[in-house]
């Protein structure tokens, strides 16, 4: 039985290690991927530049707040998170087995504490989301999101891909362990981590050799149930409405979307210039955070907008092409985890600024305020530089693939 | 088996390689194509006009003064509270907004709360809030760091003299737009024109740091100068006060008074009034009781407006009535110019005519007998004037009603004028031209009539009457001055001095007589007619609407005055006894105010009242030949060497031959006496009542004419307790003028 497999996973492993040492671990370790590297830096520096920007303004007008109040805590968090990946991506990514399970368990549990101490949780905007340190306030779900990378590509790793495209062992756990976090996340609510964190765990198993049959057909049956969903309820169809025309209801729901829409269209194609934007005068809702680039597009413009948008595209490319070259599944898995991440993030709140998608609060990777969200990107942005450690060789990845065939 | 990525993961990978890393990307980029560049011009300006605020910048009311430059009608800078209730961040904050609003501002906490639970954007509070409160509400909005309350400078209207000339003036809605008179008739000329500000500005209306603003002048309004004086009209309005309680008039009384060569109007008042400042409070208590019993909402709100309308109503220009015997100064100039008939044309009144099939009646039933004109003009004869109408005939009778101006409106500078209702040309028949001849049957309002009067008075020119002078800017120059305007030359100048003359005797000698200004020349005519309609309405026969007209002086006329009043209920209710002592009165004021010199007859002189003298520290002889050269004879008390003390004290105005008290040594007894009803009494009785308590008086109105002369008014109300040797004003009337 593969769960008793699971749970047995220290003896399996220490096999499979051997197994790993003897016939797949490469023979030298090259540097980290520079090319990747070089992109997060250059991100994460832009994305400074920009949230002070569209930060400033904010703080400006709120009463206990300086101009500076966002960009110095930002580039605190930046700074340790810096170091953080630093010091990840020095290890052997293959110990990260170990902590598949016991991160998944964590996570999840302080998920659920939302409803056994909720005390300990903060509420802002009528969102339940962030525990209280003391010192700052951080968001579990960013957890919960590293630990469905590191759980299913430990587990899709060690079923094989025979199993994996198997009902049972490819799509059940992923539903079963999905739904319980959807339904903790549910209790925030947040529903930009759920379908995150959903779209994180599928593209593993999908990667892992999840049956296309059953993805798709479950895939079809959901996409048929939300349908069926927004044509039987009035608020939800109402919902779609706005999304397609937020101007017709310009003062109430659509006045988020229509803002920042005007926003986008004012940068024109030079755009207004760095820190001239207007209408983060408080017409952006959240232009540090979820509307960021709304900001960004009004002060850059088209030029400015799209040499961003490369860079993410480039670093997402230049992702996936690390886990195609990394020496084992687990490492593949564990980088496309964390691209796909990025990816699904980075496109999910354009799409939501530029009106492609319907308004819910996601954050935008290295530019968005938001330092437990920063550090963790960071210190996921270490695994895929430790894993980037253990490529082969191109040529010598190029041979082998010839043997493989 | 290879723990590397295979085959199949790795034709997976490079799948979601394409859809995250290329397609997607393309797709955000089109999109973003599309918003920046293909929407750019439609967005941004959308972007635009909702970053940039027009403020206005509202313009200064101008000023409304009288014809000596007396504030009227002015604008006080206020300031508006506005609420942007969306802002208010918690339950507790809203729940001290309303308190604290509620307390500054004086308003009803529950109507504050209600405002800001309903969540608005944009709420007024309370307009015309002044520096002072609005210093506080500032305060308030520092001390809690609100971002919800906003100060946006507002002007105020503002009446100095309240109900002072209210229904001319007219009134301001709550933007300061003119609703009524001549803030209504002047509205644009008095707004001027708002300027603005356009700026950048954050969603919360403060200001953005980026750098735009256009600024438009506001241009204040002009100011008026009013034709209406402020003293004469204080005369008028303290006058028609007088004779509307005196009379106990029913419905309301109207008076005029106007320049009769220029057209300017000096002054213009009806009474009951109401206040500028509060126009929409009814004054009106009675009525105010009877809206509130209506059970009905929306019948209760039209009684409600019903009697604003009634309220505001400028009778002078807005109502019409017909106007009885004052029109017979009409009838007379007509056939006169029309040279049917002469001054000496002979008359007979048996004390009805005969037309056609109707016999009517004159207001004596015996009738006047064998008259001339002056002779029916002073006793107001009926069947003399329906004679006169007859002679001039339908056609030329029309002709002049027309010329007179009595079809069309005046061309005054106010709303809402009225104009006469008289019988289509082909509807009038004989019988309509008899009751006309002495003004019956057909309506007119006030003013047509004091413009037609006035036309009779000047020379025979019908002239435009205005109540604004001229225009000032705000920096004082004058934009325009009205010229008189002649609309048309009615009668010739000889017409118009036969008329002068007659009419004065009519005030001399005749129904006018109460009218009589001692050492002025006053014509007039008097004039009470039924009101038929509404008698028929209410099956009554006692509604009346008595009126006088008179200018003077009658040898150089300069003003002419109309006193109306609307079913006066204190008999006899005729325009001789009820209206012409409220002439003389205002006569009486105005012409000395307007420089005009009494000229007194020898008679006038030997019975006007005279000032005491001071007589202490003379001799008993000197004292004698003092007050005796004042026209007043002495009694002596005491013995003493000199003058110790007397009563009347000095400078008191007395009657002639009044009998003054000089005390030769010792005090006058500090005793009091209680004033006595001295109306209905005759001169006699009055002198010896007030004599036999010590008292003196001197007297007003007719007291030296001949007929039926009554006390009608005292200025010490009876009962009142005054020391002994007080003077008590007394005025007379002649009750044998009822006529019609």
């Amino acid at each position: 039985m593969s769960f008793l497999d699971y749970i047995n996973y220290d003896k399996n492993e220490k096999r499979r290690s051997r197994e790993i040492k003897v016939s797949q671990l490469p023979k030298r370790r090259s540097g980290i991927d520079e090319p990747f590297l070089v992109l997060v830096l250059l991100l994460l520096l832009i994305g400074l530049v920009c949230l002070y920007s569209a930060s400033y303004v904010d703080g400006y007008y709120k009463k206990d707040m300086s101009p500076y109040s966002y960009v110095l805590k930002q580039g605190i968090f930046a700074l340790m998170g810096l170091g953080l990946m630093m010091i990840v991506s020095g290890f052997d990514y293959h110990k990260f087995h170990y902590f598949a399970i016991p991160l998944m368990v964590a996570s999840t549990a302080l998920l659920a504490s939302i409803k056994v101490v909720p005390s300990m949780w903060v509420t802002i905007n009528k969102a339940t989301r962030w525990i209280n340190l003391g010192f700052t306030n951080f968001q579990p779900s960013e957890i919960t999101k590293f630990a469905f990378i590191l759980f299913f590509s430990s587990w899709a790793t060690i079923q094989g891909p025979k199993k994996m495209k198997r009902f049972m062992y490819g799509i059940f756990p992923f539903f079963a362990i999905t739904g319980v976090t959807a339904l903790c996340l549910y209790w925030q609510p947040h529903l930009s981590a759920t379908v995150t964190i959903a779209a994180i765990g599928l593209i593993i198993i999908f990667l892992g050799g999840a049956s296309l049959f059953w993805l798709l057909s479950i895939g079809g049956v959901g996409f048929a149930g939300i349908v069926g969903y927004l044509l039987t309820h009035k608020y939800a169809m109402n919902r779609i409405k706005v999304w397609f025309d937020p101007f017709s209801d310009f003062r109430n729901d659509g006045w988020q979307g229509a803002q920042s829409l005007l926003s986008i269209a004012s940068g024109g194609l030079g755009g207004l210039g760095l820190g001239q934007g207007r209408q983060k005068h408080l017409y952006l809702p959240e232009p540090a955070n979820d509307f960021i680039f709304s900001v960004i597009c009004e002060e850059l413009g088209f030029f400015g907008a799209m040499l961003i948008l490369t860079l993410f595209a480039a670093l997402i490319i230049r992702g996936y092409y690390i886990a195609s070259k990394a020496p084992d599944r687990f490492g593949t898995l564990l980088v496309a985890g964390v691209t796909t991440q990025i990816a699904v993030q980075t496109i999910f709140n354009v799409g939501v600024v530029t009106g492609l998608l319907p308004v819910t609060g996601a954050s935008l990777p290295f530019f968005s305020y938001g330092g437990t969200s920063l550090m963790m990107l960071l210190a996921e942005v270490g695994v895929v530089l430790c894993v980037s450690r253990y490529r082969k060789p191109e040529d010598e990845l190029r041979d082998r693939d010839r043997k493989g065939r | 088996m290879s723990r590397r990525a295979d085959s199949s993961m790795r034709r997976r990978l490079f799948f979601v390689t394409a859809v995250f890393g290329v397609v997607c990307f393309v797709i955000i980029a089109v999109r973003l194509f599309y918003l920046q560049v293909i929407k750019y011009d439609e967005y941004q300006q959308r972007a635009i006009s909702q970053q940039m605020r027009d403020k206005v910048i509202e313009a200064s009311r101008g000023t409304i003064y009288d014809r000596n430059l007396k504030p009227l009608a002015i604008s006080a800078g206020t300031e508006m509270v506005t609420l942007e209730a969306v802002k208010i961040d918690s339950e507790e904050e809203g729940l001290l907004i309303a308190k604290t609003l509620s307390e500054i501002l004086e308003l009803d906490y529950d109507s504050v709360l209600e405002k800001i639970q309903a969540k608005g954007t944009y709420t007024v509070v309370k307009k015309n809030v002044e520096k002072g409160v609005a210093d506080k509400v500032r305060e308030f909005v520092k001390e809690n760091k609100l971002d919800s309350i906003y100060m946006v400078d507002d002007t105020t209207r503002y009446y100095p003299y309240g109900s002072f000339l209210s229904h001319t003036l007219g009134f301001v809605g709550s933007d300061n737009q003119g609703l009524y008179g001549l803030e209504a008739y002047y509205d644009e000329t008095l707004s001027g024109v708002d300027g603005r500000v356009v700026k950048a500005t954050n969603a919360k209306g403060g200001e953005m740091p980026f750098e735009y603003e256009m600024y438009y002048d506001a241009e204040d309004g002009h100011s008026l100068v009013l034709t209406i004086d402020e003293v004469i009209q204080h005369y008028l309005e303290k006058n028609l006060e007088m004779a509307y309680a005196d009379n106990k008039v029913a419905e309301h009384v109207t008076g005029i008074i106007m320049d009769v060569n220029t057209g300017a109007i000096l002054g213009m008042a009806n009474k009951p009034d109401f206040d500028l400042n509060e126009p929409f409070t009814i004054v009106d208590r009675n009525k105010v009781t009877e809206i509130e019993a209506i059970e009905d909402e929306e019948a209760r709100k039209k009684a409600r407006s019903d009697a604003l309308t009634t309220q505001w109503l400028n009778s002078a220009v807005t109502y019409a009535y017909y106007p009885g015997s004052t029109f017979k100064i009409v009838t007379a100039s007509s056939a006169l110019e029309e040279n049917v008939i002469t001054v000496d044309t002979g008359f007979y009144c048996p004390g009805y005519r005969q037309v056609h099939d109707r016999k009517i009646g004159c207001w004596k039933h015996a009738g006047h007998g064998q008259q001339n004109l002056v002779d029916a003009l002073k006793n107001s004869c009926n069947p003399a004037f329906m004679e006169i109408g007859s002679r001039l005939g339908k056609d030329a009778f029309y002709k002049y009603f027309e010329a007179f101006g009595l079809k069309e409106k005046t061309g005054i500078d106010l709303p809402g004028e009225m104009s006469g209702n008289i019988w289509a040309y082909d509807d009038m028949n004989d019988v309509d031209l008899a009751v006309a001849s002495f003004g019956q049957n057909f309506e007119i309002t006030p003013l047509q009539m004091i413009t037609a009067v006035s036309a009779v008075a000047n020379g025979g020119n019908l002239v435009r009457p205005h109540l604004v002078e001229r225009i000032i800017d705000s920096d004082g120059n004058t934009v325009s001055t009205t010229e008189t305007q002649v609309v048309r030359q009615v009668i010739s100048k000889e017409t118009s001095e036969l008329m002068c003359d007659m009419l004065e005797q009519v005030v001399t000698y005749g129904t006018g007589k109460n009218a009589y200004v001692v050492g002025y020349r006053v014509a007039g005519k008097t004039g009470t007619t039924e009101k038929i309609a509404e008698q028929i309405r209410e099956g009554r026969d006692d509604l009346r609407v008595s009126s006088f007209i008179a200018f003077a002086p009658a040898d150089d006329p300069q003003i002419a005055v109309l006193v109306l009043l609307d079913e006066p209920t204190v008999q006899p209710v005729t325009g001789g006894v009820t209206v012409a002592p409220v002439i003389r009165r205002i006569m009486e004021d105005v012409l000395p105010y307007l420089g005009i010199e009494p000229i007194y007859t020898e008679a006038e002189e030997k019975k006007m009242d005279t000032t005491v003298p001071n007589m202490t520290g003379m001799t008993k002889a000197q004292a004698e030949q003092t007050a005796r050269s004042a026209g007043l004879s002495v009694r002596v008390v005491g013995s003493g060497g000199t003058v110790t003390s007397q009563i009347p004290s000095y400078s008191s105005s007395v009657s002639r031959s009044s009998q003054v008290v000089i005390y030769m040594g010792g005090k006058p007894p500090q005793n009091t006496v209680v004033v006595p009803d001295l109306t209905g009494l005759g001169v006699s009785a009055v002198r010896s009542r007030l004599g036999q308590l010590g008292l003196y008086y001197k007297s007003s109105g007719t007291e030296y004419a001949t007929g039926n002369i009554v006390a009608r008014r005292q200025d010490i109300q009876p009962g009142t307790e005054v020391p002994a040797g007080t003077v008590v004003s007394v005025e007379f009337s002649d009750l044998n003028q009822v006529s019609q």
